[in-house]
């Protein structure tokens, strides 16, 4: 038994040889007693002492007799059993009492019933204390049929014996002195206690009952007192007196072993207990608080002290009222909630404790069911930086602008980050558990297989690496680079794979474009070259048509002189126009006002569509910001789609092109806005509109729109076109204003 | 009048126009014939094509401005590129024209040019 093991030393003194002289000294003080009462009035009174002593031991043996039935269900079976026997036992020392010589209450003939009724109950004591010391009484018995027959039995049995006192042998006849029956039976009960003492003897050593100790003393002054009172020769003799003494001494010492079994015992067994629990408590890793119903502190164990930062030993030696006031305050959140016999376990509080350090605790609560309750407190440091970094993780891969996807050994996809999950417009918690194959039909992987390649031993993250193209949901095409590798845990098991991916896609586009910019780059600079090659043989022709124009007197060498210099003329302009799409120049942008701008063109313009028979309404608005442009391109731009809405408009029937500016508040633009009443554009055109060289004119290079839209496009703008066919055109030139002044 | 141009054509044609107007016109197919010519004929104007081979007009301006820096030049470009002409300005040209031009456009800013800085070659001469 782990709890006596906590005894200490100092209580194991119950070795024989002291006890005997304890008894000795118990027996020594008997007779010292009995010294003073017989030579005091004791003597004079005959039978009072006697009737005193034996109610004295009534009484001890009742009150034995009431603590055990008090205590029963607690109690061994051998303390019940003492309990009760001395209950019979009391019952024939009633008797004993009562038919003792001296009160004269006996029947005729039978002087020594009171005698016989003793010689009863020393059997009942001796046995029982044999059988209590020998612990044969194992089972525990209800305890009011033990009550009822302890009682009734001995009662029954004194009422016979009175009614039949023959039935008993005698065991003193007046005159003639104790009969041999009186001295078979002492030494029956002689022999009884010394067996008892004998059987005692190993248990006495025996630390596990504290009872034996004072049952051992008992039993040797039981066989002092049996041995005397079966000397004594006169009923008014010492030893009868000092008999008498030393059995109450003898009842005395039952009831302290019966109270120190019955009472001290346990109580002695609860304190061990205690001791070796708060050890436990205060031994464990868990803080233990415990409080009462009004929420207020009980217990605290050492770890909770700890983690609340309280030192009763150091320098800090804060009141306990803080503490206290501490405790409630990591529990308070959890009480409020705890109303409704929610499972709180396991929730983490955050808080500080005394010493002003930040703690984490990880708190249970039990009911206790009295309404009391308990909490447990754990150091959830642990938990917390690993959620900590769970969560730096999560931020560092959300972060990335890289795209990851991690699997576990069966390819079910455990983990992806932001940038995957918003390239492929697949939301995270959709992607999570999905199988890698269902996934990669899902985003239409043009390189499934690889996906599920069985990887190689050794494989690093980066080693394999493949390019894949992607649709996803949303219908985007996608371009990703991909590692995919798997991942092994220290014991170089298989635990996952991971994938890490770079969407090229806007890279791609990127480097066509900048392939495409080099390429007009070189075909701008061949393009210079080769313009200035014609320009400079073009001009001699042109000039040289020019003088034979003038020296000629032949009209119709004059005419191919002129047909020659328009069509110099011509070639000049479509290799200019050439130059000019070949080789942009980055505009030369001043904040400048496109009202202004247009009301300059609008005498040059009017004129010319006067010549062609044109209406042109001009419209300016009357609400304008300034824009950041280029006069001379923006006047080309402006000058080319006028001339194409001439162009268009000559075959209506009253041609009209409205040239007006617009301010356009709500998208931060100015606005060129030129119509026409022409013949529109077709669904197939407007598919082609802008393209080099693509033109619908019979004299068109098919690089005026090109143009316009390159220039615009350097001015942040953009050309909006809205044509039908047989409707006209509309042309909207949209420049983004600049906002503030 | 110098005229100086790689190309013979060019050369020609304005050898025929200016002659015709009365000025005595010389002829230079290159940067370096064009400097001889400016240092043995002291012509008052040249006319000069912007791209040459070899040495090429910017730096024909450059050596003809330290023989020479009254002479009035106009530049002849095929371009059209304002930084050319813009450097140009700023070595001392007086004007320029886009090649193809009209005849008689060329003419005139020659005529124009002249007018305006009669009073300093009348000065030197």
């Amino acid at each position: 038994m782990f709890i006596t093991s906590l005894r200490s030393q100092e209580e194991d003194i119950f070795i024989a040889g002291k006890l005997a002289a304890h008894s000795i000294l118990a027996l020594a003080v008997s007779f010292a007693v009995a010294t003073v009462l017989w030579s005091g009035w004791w003597q004079a009174v005959p039978g009072l002492w006697h009737t005193v002593t034996e109610l004295l031991c009534i009484i001890i043996a009742l009150s034995l007799f009431i603590i055990v039935c008090h205590t029963y269900e607690i109690n061994s079976p051998t303390v019940n059993f003492l309990g009760l026997g001395f209950l019979t036992a009391a019952v024939f020392q009633l008797f004993h009492t009562l038919y003792s010589p001296e009160l004269g209450f006996n029947p005729k003939g039978y002087l020594d019933l009171g005698t016989r009724y003793w010689m009863c109950a020393r059997l009942t004591q001796a046995f029982i204390l044999l059988i209590a010391a020998l612990k044969i009484f194992r089972r525990q018995v209800n305890k009011w049929a033990g009550v009822g027959s302890a009682f009734i039995v001995p009662l029954l049995f004194s009422l016979v014996i009175l009614k039949y006192p023959g039935i008993l042998p005698a065991l003193y006849i007046e005159g003639y002195g104790a009969t041999p029956a009186k001295a078979y039976a002492e030494l029956f009960v002689i022999i009884l206690s010394l067996i008892t003492l004998f059987a005692l003897g190993k248990d006495v050593k025996n630390r596990d009952v504290l009872t034996y100790k004072y049952i051992f003393i008992s039993v040797m002054i039981a066989v002092t007192t049996d041995i005397s009172l079966a000397l004594y020769e006169s009923k008014l003799s010492f030893i009868r007196a000092f008999g008498h003494v030393s059995k109450t001494a003898f009842f005395l010492y039952l009831f302290r072993g019966t109270v120190s079994s019955a009472i001290r015992y346990p109580y002695k067994e609860l304190e061990n207990a205690h001791t070796y629990l708060s050890k436990i408590l205060n031994g464990l890793p868990i803080g233990l608080l415990t409080f009462d119903y009004d929420r207020n502190l009980i217990s605290a164990n050492t770890a909770a002290q700890k983690m609340l930062g309280y030192t009763r030993d150091g320098q800090t030696g804060l009141p306990e009222e803080e503490f206290s006031k501490k405790a409630y305050s990591i529990i308070k959140d959890l009480t409020a909630k705890n109303s409704g016999n929610q499972d709180l376990s396991g929730k983490i509080v955050k808080a500080e404790n005394l010493q002003g350090e930040n703690i984490n605790l990880r708190v249970s609560v039990q009911n206790f069911g009295d309404g009391n309750y308990m909490y447990l407190l754990a150091e959830a440091k642990r938990e917390q930086e690993l959620e900590n970094l769970q969560l730096q993780t999560q931020t560092v891969l959300n972060a990335l602008t890289n795209l990851v996807l991690m699997m576990d050994k069966n390819r079910k996809i455990i983990m992806c980050n932001k940038a995957l999950s918003e390239t492929f417009h697949i939301p995270e918690k959709d992607v999570l558990g999905m199988d890698i194959s269902e996934f990669g039909d899902m985003v239409n992987c043009s390189r499934r297989e690889i996906l599920l390649r069985r990887p190689k031993p050794n494989d690093g993250p980066r080693e394999k690496a493949f390019e894949a193209s992607f649709i996803t949901p949303l219908g985007e095409k996608r371009e990703v680079v991909f590692h995919f590798a798997p991942v092994y845990n220290i014991e170089t098991e298989l635990i996952g794979y991971i994938c890490i991916g770079v969407d090229v896609t806007t890279m791609k586009t990127e480097q066509e474009k900048l392939r495409q910019q080099e390429k007009l780059a070189v075909l701008g600079q061949m393009a210079a070259g080769l313009v200035h090659e014609i320009k400079n043989p073009l001009t001699a022709i042109r000039g040289f048509s020019q003088i034979i124009k003038n020296e000629t007197l032949d009209d119709r060498i004059r005419q191919y002189a002129d047909i020659m210099e328009t069509e110099a003329d011509c070639v000049n302009g479509v290799v200019s126009d050439f130059l000019a799409f070949a080789k942009p120049r980055p505009p030369a942008l001043r904040p400048l006002s496109l009202n202004r701008l247009v009301n300059s063109m609008s005498l040059m313009l009017e004129s010319q569509f006067f010549i062609k028979g044109i209406k042109l309404k001009i419209e300016i608005s009357p609400e304008e910001k300034p824009v950041m442009l280029d006069e001379d391109q923006i006047k080309q731009v402006i000058l080319n789609m006028v001339r194409n809405a001439i162009d268009a408009s000559s075959d209506a029937k009253e041609p009209q092109v409205v040239l007006k500016t617009e301010y356009k508040g709500d998208s931060e633009e100015m606005a060129v806005i030129i119509s026409d009443n022409g013949r529109g554009i077709s669904p197939e055109e407007m598919v082609n509109i802008g393209t080099p060289f693509y033109t619908t004119k019979d004299k068109g290079t098919g690089l005026g729109l090109s143009i316009c839209f390159q220039i615009v496009k350097q001015h942040s703008g953009r050309i909006d076109i809205d044509a039908r066919i047989g409707v006209g055109s509309t042309f909207s030139i949209m420049l983004p204003y600049i906002r503030h002044n | 009048m110098l005229v100086v141009d790689d190309q013979m054509g060019v050369r020609r044609l304005l050898y025929e126009a200016f002659k015709e107007e009365g000025y005595k016109v010389e002829l230079a197919g290159s940067g370096l014939e064009a400097l001889e010519k400016v240092k043995s004929e002291m012509p008052d104007i040249i006319l000069m094509d912007m791209k040459m081979p070899g040495m090429n007009g910017l730096e024909t301006l450059h050596e003809i401005k330290k023989v020479n820096d009254s002479i009035l030049v106009v530049m002849m470009t095929a371009y059209g590129e304002l930084e050319i002409i813009s450097e140009a300005m700023k070595l001392g040209i007086n004007e320029y024209i886009t090649k193809p031009f009209d005849i008689n456009e060329l003419r005139s800013v020659v005529k124009k040019v002249l007018d305006k800085n009669l009073n300093r070659l009348k000065i030197k001469a």
